[in-house]
């Protein structure tokens, strides 16, 4: 509704401008008529006003297009002109003249017209004064030309005709002038040309001036507008004369740009260009299409008529071509043939960007010559990171002399940008390595903790619990229950692999398949650690070794027999007796003897059970846990955390003895595989 | 932290390899790459000082059984001497004092050296 409005206000001035037609052919040839003509005629073109105002339109098509329409419109009106000033003649003279209305409506329009071009370019890089000097200049223009339009008889009358209609006229002209080339200062637009548009536009201007120039000198005389309406001619001769100033001041700014243009379009170039190439690194992690386009930006920027990127292979010693511009089939074919690493290694080796002017006549880079005949001139710029060279950014031109200083400079910046992205793209490639390692461990882990026991066994008159704690995804600690068909009997195993990780975890998972497998044929622990142990110190490596208890519980003859294998005593807890027994009979760890040994030092020893006993096996991670301080968590600590616990049932006491040995770590770093399993005996019937 | 040192002394036939810190899984490789120098020099004849250890782990004694065979096939021995109680129960636990030689003092470990190559020159003899 107000867009509609808004148009027909812009309608406004049209029925202004019939109603003067109108007031023309009311000739009353009186004076005051006149003046009321001037005055509709004043208050009409302050209503177009947001003709300028609001060419919002110029906005979206940008300065060119502004500049383009200056041009055209000015030398076309001034054609115009100078054909309208060859026919000038009373016959078309006067303010009933159609020739006369005409001409003003068209010139009038076109003032208008180009205020809004010129309001667009002054209004480029505005500031909060540049949109208030544009109107003060725009309404001082048009009270001044009405003054003077409504002619100066009034003047003469006025209190201010002391000064004398002459020195008022220069007064207002003065100011007015001020006021035009304030504003054709604000020439902003010219930064934003590239150079080809700046010389475009200082030739442009040049054969503009002339027909500006004679504009502003054709409505400064006399001519039919002027007849028309006094106003009017010096409403419109004021503007051209702001035009003409504001082109003048234009050009010769562009006069001042010109021998720098070649340098500002460059660094623009170099801006864009590195801009691009750094919002391209921060999106792209596939390193021969970032080395491509390395390596095309580089060339489009310093001109280069082929650029090319090879990067040291550190396994082969030699130099890679990863990617190139303008360089043919050929003469790639030809490069792979060579290897420049070993031709221009003492060139190549100094570590600092090389620019070679004259490629033929020069002995130094003669290996590129080799496979590109037709170059003159050549950069070749090393990418350096922290530690040291991972390869060469080359530039070459066709002429000879084809590299300035800022070009070197900016294949330098290339390089650098270059060495972020082979650098960031090898990162992102060994943290994604490590991340596969990493779920590999895990599913490492996973396979582990199924090799233990699910549930605890079900054996009558026993309660089994047990727990296992890996310091790593993967670890040596293990147990296991592996029931025998008769007899009510349940072998227990805990074991120990030495070292850690996956290494430990593997011998862990061959340890228990052949204890399990063991246990069911031979049964008794002696029989079975020997038979083990002949095996196993065969497969492990030297510096390994396998601690275990073997134990079987007998639930008929109610005793446990078990062997230890270098392993950490069993500790016994019984119901009447304060002290924990430390149950340690000899035998050697499994791998540590290939035989002989290990079996005359293996002794089986029996314990008689009876209800309320306890006992623990573990694994050295409980004793070895530390503090923050450094002190082991020890076997005394772990007998008395034990007694103290020992009146509760199983679970509770494994829950009892993790927690103590977290409260004693304080949840440092946990250094080993931590195991306990404990067997409890509970049938209360049963006879000591 | 808890860093690991070996210092090595070599006199007319035995190498003594005072051993300080902390030997573990991570510390392992100092030992072995020291012991490995020692057998290309064809120094078989090691004894190790445990006074200043600190802490041994199960890598940090496999370093010992890896390398004991050869030593002894090339007539030496690897003998150990001055462990504290809590390094010496480490190594009780798993049965090493009935394969290695376990002694007090440096001295006796030398003399031990002593008697040994004696005994086998006695043997060659008979």
């Amino acid at each position: 509704m107000k867009r509609t409005l808004s148009k027909l206000i812009l309608l406004l001035p049209f029925a202004l401008f019939v109603a003067v037609i109108v007031l023309n052919t009311l000739d009353f040839g009186g004076g005051s008529i006149r003046f009321i003509r001037e005055a509709v005629l004043t208050v009409a073109v302050w209503l177009c006003f947001p003709i300028i105002f609001y060419q919002q339109w110029r906005d979206q098509q940008g300065n060119h297009n502004s500049l383009r329409q200056i041009f055209f419109l000015l030398i076309f009106t001034s054609l115009l002109a100078f054909a309208v000033a060859r026919i000038d003649s009373a016959a078309f003279a006067g303010v009933d003249s159609i020739v006369a209305l005409f001409w003003t409506l068209y010139s009038i329009s076109v003032v208008l017209v180009l205020f809004g071009a010129f309001r667009h370019l002054i209004h480029i890089k505005r500031r909060p004064a540049t949109a208030r000097n544009f109107k003060w200049m725009l309404y001082l223009q048009l009270l001044f030309a009405f003054l003077q339009g409504t002619g100066t008889q009034y003047l003469k009358k006025s209190p201010l005709s002391w000064l004398g209609t002459e020195a008022l006229l220069g007064v207002m002209t003065f100011i007015l002038v001020v006021l035009f080339v304030t504003n054709s200062f604000r020439v902003s637009w010219i930064h934003y040309l590239n150079r080809r548009q700046k010389l475009a536009c200082f030739w442009g201007g040049l054969l503009l001036l002339p027909f500006a120039w004679q504009l502003f000198s054709h409505f400064s005389q006399n001519n039919i507008v002027k007849t028309f309406s006094p106003f009017l001619g010096v409403f419109i001769c004021y503007s051209f004369l702001f035009f003409a100033i504001y082109c003048t001041l234009a050009l010769f700014s562009l006069i001042a740009h010109l021998p720098t243009a070649h340098l500002f379009d460059r660094k623009m170039k170099e801006l864009e260009s590195l801009y691009a190439l750094s919002s391209t690194l921060s999106v792209e992690f596939d390193l021969n299409r970032l080395a491509r386009q390395i390596v095309k930006l580089a060339a489009e920027v310093t001109e280069s008529d082929c650029c090319w990127l090879e990067l040291i292979d550190p396994q082969k010693q030699k130099l890679d071509l990863v990617a190139w511009q303008n360089l043919s089939d050929n003469e790639q074919a030809k490069r792979r043939a060579y290897s420049t690493y070993e031709h221009d290694i003492e060139e190549l080796t100094q570590k600092q960007t090389i620019v070679e002017n004259q490629v033929l006549r020069n002995k130094r880079l003669r290996t590129i010559s080799r496979w590109k005949s037709n170059l003159g001139s050549v950069v070749v710029v090393p990418l350096r990171s922290t530690q040291q060279t991972i390869g060469y950014l080359y530039a070459g031109k066709e002429a000879t002399f084809g590299f300035e200083h800022e070009d070197v400079e900016l294949l330098n910046a290339f390089a650098a940008q270059a060495v972020i992205a082979v650098e960031n793209t090898k990162l992102i490639e060994s943290s994604m390595l490590k991340d596969r390692l990493e779920h590999e461990l895990r599913l490492a882990h996973d396979a582990q903790m199924n090799l233990l026991p699910k549930e605890m066994p079900k054996l009558p008159g026993f309660t089994i619990e047990a727990v296992c704690k890996t310091a790593n995804e993967v670890g040596g600690d293990y147990y296991d229950f592996i029931p025998l068909d008769r007899d009510n009997r349940l072998v227990v195993t805990v074991g120990d692999v030495s070292g850690k990780g996956a290494e430990a975890a593997f011998y862990m998972a061959e340890i228990k398949g052949m204890i399990g497998a063991l246990a069911r044929t031979l049964g008794e622990p002696a029989k079975v650690l020997k038979k083990a142990n002949r095996i196993i110190s065969k497969i492990l490596e030297s510096n390994h070794f396998i601690t275990l208890i073997y134990g079987m519980i007998d639930g008929k003859r109610r005793c446990f027999t078990f062997c230890r294998a270098g392993h950490c005593p069993l500790l016994l807890a019984e119901p009447d007796r304060d002290e924990i027994r430390v149950i340690e009979p000899r035998g050697l760890g499994v791998g540590l003897d290939d035989g002989p040994i290990f079996d005359t030092k293996l002794v089986e020893e029996q314990i008689d059970l009876c209800p309320g006993q306890t006992l623990l096996l573990y694994t050295d991670g409980a004793t070895e846990m530390r503090n923050p301080a450094g002190e082991e968590f020890g076997e005394k600590r772990l007998v008395e955390t034990f007694a103290s616990l020992k009146h509760l049932p199983a679970a509770q006491i494994r829950d009892g003895l993790l927690a103590a040995i977290d409260r004693f770590s304080d949840k440092s770093t946990v250094h080993d595989d931590l195991t306990f399993v404990l067997i409890q005996v509970i049938d209360k019937s049963a006879l000591c | 932290m808890n860093n690991f040192q070996v210092i090595r002394n070599d006199d007319d036939k035995v190498t003594t390899l005072r051993i300080a810190g902390f030997l573990d899984a991570h510390t392992a490789p100092m030992l072995e790459r020291e012991i490995e120098k020692l057998l290309e020099e064809g120094r078989y004849r090691i004894l190790v000082d445990f006074a200043e250890l600190g802490y041994i782990s199960s890598a940090g004694l496999g370093v010992f059984m890896g390398y004991i065979e050869q030593v002894r096939e090339n007539n030496g021995d690897i003998k150990m001497c001055r462990m504290n109680d809590k390094i010496y129960r480490v190594f009780d636990l798993l049965g090493f004092p009935t394969l290695y030689d376990i002694v007090t003092d440096e001295e006796m470990a030398r003399a031990k050296f002593v008697q040994s190559s004696q005994g086998r020159v006695d043997r060659q003899d008979n």
